[in-house]
């Protein structure tokens, strides 16, 4: 009977997306009682549902296709940059998707220290800083730092994106 | 939009026998990375932003002058 029960809420795909949300919402009711920059709602989501793939045995295949909707908004911007180096050179998606998680995180939490350790107090050059070190990851702090902040972070996922991609082939092929 | 980043997060654990063989490695050149791209991006915009409004002054004198 439990077995029937977990097996019929895993096989919705709105469970997956209420998942995330729900552990997303979480990580943002944490982290404005405790005001920490370590409880970033984020990394909160993806560990709990991690939790509970694990602890209830949920194929991984079913999290993608539930979440798929969710995920949808960020396709065109990554793909249309990152399909073209993968084509030319292959990869490891597995480390890709890791280090993007982690670049983000690391930037969201560390932004606003590193910058002012460093003098760095020209809000266009924070934005462009936080941008091009942390895309929209750290966009997100950027925004709360200040809107021009925010504006030129933006700004710099796309240019720093497109540099990368024409940048990668000519230096791939020169080395 | 970060929560656009969950699902592809989650999915790390899918990959989890390609990463555990370089995860220490994998963490170091990323962290350390990110501070460099950062704090480069960084100073140079500062640097190029004061130039910048350095020379704006300096044409704004200069008309100020001029007019006088």
């Amino acid at each position: 009977m439990k077995d029937a029960i977990i097996a019929f809420i895993t096989d919705s795909t709105f469970f997956y997306v209420f998942l995330t949300l729900i552990t997303y919402e979480l990580g943002i009711f944490l982290k404005n009682k405790f005001k920490m920059a370590i409880f970033n709602p984020m990394m909160i989501s993806i560990l709990l549902s991690i939790v509970v793939i694990v602890v209830l045995k949920i194929d991984i295949s079913k999290y993608k296709q539930g979440t798929k909707f969710i995920s949808f908004l960020l396709t065109p911007a990554t793909v249309c940059l990152a399909i073209p180096l993968y084509a030319q050179f292959g990869g490891i998606p597995a480390i890709t998707v890791a280090v993007i998680v982690i670049t983000g995180i690391v930037g969201n939490l560390f932004a606003e220290v590193t910058l002012k350790l460093f003098k760095i107090t020209d809000p266009v050059a924070k934005g462009v800083a936080i941008g091009t070190s942390s895309h929209a990851l750290g966009t997100t702090k950027a925004m709360e730092i200040g809107e021009v902040e925010g504006a030129m972070s933006s700004l710099s996922i796309a240019v720093a994106g497109i540099i990368t991609v024409i940048l990668f082939s000519f230096f791939a092929q020169a080395l | 939009m970060p929560i656009t980043f969950i699902g592809p997060g989650v999915a790390i654990i899918e990959s989890m026998d390609v990463l555990k063989s370089y995860w220490w490695q994998i963490i170091l050149i990323t962290v350390l990375s990110t501070f460099i791209v950062m704090i480069v991006t960084g100073l140079v915009s500062q640097t190029i932003m004061k130039l910048l409004h350095r020379n704006r002054n300096n044409t704004i004198n200069a008309e100020i002058t001029e007019e006088k």
